[in-house]
């Protein structure tokens, strides 16, 4: 199947962001639902830097989570990121030993305390993973320039 | 010879005449004892067999229009004795209705006939109109929707929409992608292949089960994958009136979205009310929408535009009938695709939701993957019920429920809009719990005579479409109708499944989609073979896997309708091989409806949702047995 990706560049996507506004005529949302607390929780978010120790492994079983090792000041943490940053095909390039900056709510995950990455900064590029929400990104490899804050909204 | 023994003689003949054929004559007659099936594809070969009554004279065979190979068919050989088989070969083109005569040499030529189809794919032609969403070989989420017209022959041309862009100029977006070329080659069992050549997207792949000459399940299986319907279409002239609708995809950001709402067509304009649930802003609920336009309706596919919707300012549709449309958000900077069905004419009420099955499902820009399918018994705005839920990656334990008991309310007509509603599961402790994530529905009420998952099909109509508001959670579904039932006999079963678990060494990948379609026979087990979709081959060392499973249903004592299929092994015949140790769980809405979801308790990781859909047997050809005593 032929599939076209076209590449545009930073420029463009603050084009977008700034044009994005819906054109159709609405209300706003009558009722904001409800007061379930989100599983990840923005106020409680840190950053850090750190040194990647192991990326995480390509394995047959998706019961192992993605973690990214990573020496901190404090010791060693395990990230987590998406199956989206991770894709084969454009995934974001990780190595270890590499310098990062990572963004997220530490977690507790099948009895591991993991950190789930919202941003991941390196080699200067800074990756939008996930929403405030915890939501995942589709495509943080090539959401890079999505460094402020996102808009989300309607479709 | 004297004349008294001469007249003795004369006596005897007369009396042994008239005693054997005239006082008592035998009844001469035949029948096709083995007669042909009621449709055969071209070319295709049979047995048949007639039987004599009375006479063992020969049996002659030949056949209508034409009695000749290339207009009617052939036989091995034209001359049997009673109850000797002949092979018969239908003409190598779709010529239709024929009749196949079986004439005794007997006195009298006593005959019967048989009449069998020619024709291909079971008889599965016309204009059908399809849907899908998955995750394509890029990894973007996609929906792709469009229509085709399916020749005699299996040939086809059509158009189609295919849309997996998600902002930033992510994925791809392709208007109007007129199919110019492809073939649908569909076995007597339904399942068969759909092979589309389009101009934008290229050449796509889909597998696919008839559940019925109109309807049927169908995944993508070409390097991308993805799940949806195949529906037969029956035009209408222009669409009017309200409708339920429910899309999911991708917003402009990349984020998981899930919509639905109502809606009314009044001329070319619509307005409605609407429920959406982002990634990024949460889910909010009750906003209203005006303003939006239906375009010229309708080419020969039965596609259309609406601009300024709340799904999108750019949408198209493909028209199923008056009754169901599938829509498509067509903006380049996100993408959606779902349905939208009547709600027809009459006012809903809390009383409108009687017993109800549903499904809930999300995609893989879900925070946590997830799925949940159950049962409820409504009553005044109240509810009581029983689920499953399945979510991965939350770091919950366990990670799924089984047979979970919840209980909430509900409303329909929220602030007075016809069909428009909300469900919410009690929470535990403050939390939600009940049913893990999964809280809140919105809720659209559908015309009771609509079947949601067989838009053609006049039984099992009513329920809603729903999406998921809950907070941590989102996605779409639907809840139908439940009717007593049994879970035996011919089923056609599809799943969408996320994340999948595997058990090869060395794919090259740690997670995907993975979309099964198969066939089965229920009783004691659900036995059956079909395919997956894997296109990260995280299964096996292939993309596209035949599988065949035979596992034991097991009713739940404790609640009706509700079914245990595990161990649910499927077994890998291709490539490499291996199995899938799944379990499953399904709930009930009518013999012919059922939904299925993956047990946690398989410790997979993976979940899937899905539909279990009865099948009828293909083809509209009519056998008949004439005898001729």
């Amino acid at each position: 199947m032929k599939r076209w990706y076209p590449e545009l560049g930073a420029l463009v996507l603050l084009v977008f962001f700034s044009i994005a506004a819906p054109t159709h005529a609405q209300t706003a949302a009558a009722t904001t639902k409800p007061a379930i607390p989100l599983r990840y929780d923005v106020s409680k978010e840190v950053t850090l830097d750190a040194t990647v120790i192991g990326v995480p492994e390509k394995s047959s079983h998706a019961q192992s989570q993605p973690f990214l090792v990573l020496q901190t000041k404090s010791g060693l943490i395990n990230g987590r990121l998406t199956s989206f940053a991770q894709n084969e095909k454009g995934g974001i390039a990780i190595r270890p030993g590499q310098q990062v900056k990572v963004t997220g709510v530490m977690m507790s995950l099948q009895a591991k305390q993991v950190l789930e990455v919202r941003t991941l900064e390196i080699d200067g590029r800074t990756y939008q993973i996930r929403t405030k929400r915890g939501f995942p990104l589709e495509h943080p490899e090539r959401n890079v320039a999505s460094t402020t804050e996102l808009k989300g909204g309607l479709l | 010879m004297n004349r008294k023994s001469l007249g003795v003689v004369l006596v005897a003949l007369c009396a042994t005449y008239f005693a054997g054929c005239s006082s008592n004559p035998r009844q001469v007659g035949i029948s096709i004892t083995t007669a042909p099936p009621a449709s055969l594809a071209p070319g295709g070969m049979a047995q048949l067999a007639a039987t004599e009554t009375g006479t063992t004279a020969s049996i002659d065979w030949t056949c209508t229009p034409g009695n000749s190979a290339s207009t009617c068919g052939s036989f091995s050989t034209t001359t049997t004795t009673s109850g000797q088989a002949t092979t018969y070969t239908a003409p190598p083109t779709a010529v239709g209705q024929v009749t196949i005569t079986a004439t005794s040499e007997a006195k009298g030529a006593p005959f019967a006939t048989a009449s069998v189809n020619i024709q291909a794919n079971q008889g599965i032609a016309g204009n059908f109109a399809f849907y899908m969403t998955g995750l394509d070989a890029a990894q973007d989420i996609y929906s792709l929707a469009g229509a085709i017209l399916i020749n005699a022959d299996g040939t086809l041309t059509g158009e189609q929409d295919f849309n997996s862009a998600s902002g930033g100029g992510n994925g791809s977006t392709f208007l109007d992608d007129q199919i110019t070329s492809g073939n649908l080659s569909v076995g007597a069992n339904g399942v068969g292949t759909l092979t589309l050549v389009s101009t934008a997207v290229g050449t796509e792949i889909f597998t696919v089960n008839f559940v019925n000459n109109s309807h049927a399940l169908i995944i993508e299986s070409d390097g991308s994958t993805a799940s949806g319907s195949l529906d037969l279409q029956t035009l209408p002239s222009t669409l009017t009136g309200s409708y339920a609708f429910a899309l999911s995809g991708v917003g402009s950001s990349g984020e998981g979205v899930a919509i639905g709402g109502v809606l009314t067509i009044t001329g070319n304009a619509i307005a409605g009310t609407f429920d959406e649930n982002d990634a990024i802003n949460g889910p909010t609920a009750g906003s209203t929408f005006s303003g939006a336009t239906l375009g010229a309706v309708v080419d020969t596919f039965g596609r259309g535009t609406i601009t300024n919707g709340p799904f999108g300012a750019s949408a198209v549709f493909y028209t199923i009938n008056q009754n169901a449309i599938r829509l498509m958000d067509m903006d380049t900077t996100d993408s959606a695709g779902g349905s939208a069905f009547s709600q027809g004419s009459g006012t809903f009420s809390n009383s409108s939701l009687g017993n109800s099955v549903f499904i809930d499902q999300g995609n893989f820009a879900e925070s946590f993957l997830y799925a949940a399918v159950g049962e409820i018994v409504p009553s005044a705005g109240n509810f009581s019920g029983v689920a499953d839920v399945n979510e991965q990656g939350t770091g919950l334990t366990p990670s799924f429920l089984d047979a979970a008991s919840i209980s909430g309310s509900y409303t329909i007509g929220i602030g007075g809009t016809n069909g428009y509603g909300s469900l919410s599961i009690a929470m535990v402790n403050g939390a939600a719990g009940g049913l893990m994530d999964v809280s809140d529905f919105g809720i659209y009420m559908v015309d009771p005579s609509v079947n949601v998952n067989d838009p053609n099909n006049s039984v099992g109509g009513g329920g809603a479409l729903i999406i998921d508001l809950s907070t941590n959670v989102l996605g779409v579904g639907s809840l139908v109708p439940q009717t007593a039932g049994s879970f035996t006999g011919n089923y056609a079963l599809g799943f969408q499944d996320f994340f999948p678990g595997g058990t090869v060494t060395n794919p090259p990948v740690n997670s995907g989609e993975a979309d099964f379609l198969g066939g089965a026979v229920a009783g004691a087990n659900l036995a059956g073979s079909g395919t997956i979709s894997d296109p990260r081959e995280v299964l096996n060392n292939a993309q596209v896997d035949s599988v065949t499973f035979s596992a034991p249903i097991t009713a739940d004592s404790s609640n009706a309708g509700r079914f245990t299929i595990s161990p649910f092994t499927v077994t890998i015949t291709n490539g490499a091989g291996g199995t899938v140790p799944y379990a499953a769980n399904v709930y009930q809405a009518s013999s012919g409806q059922l939904f299925w979801i993956e047990d946690g308790a398989d410790t997979l990781s993976s979940v899937f949702g899905g539909q279990i859909q009865a099948t009828s047997t293909l083809g509209a050809g009519l056998v008949k047995k004439v005898k001729k005593p």
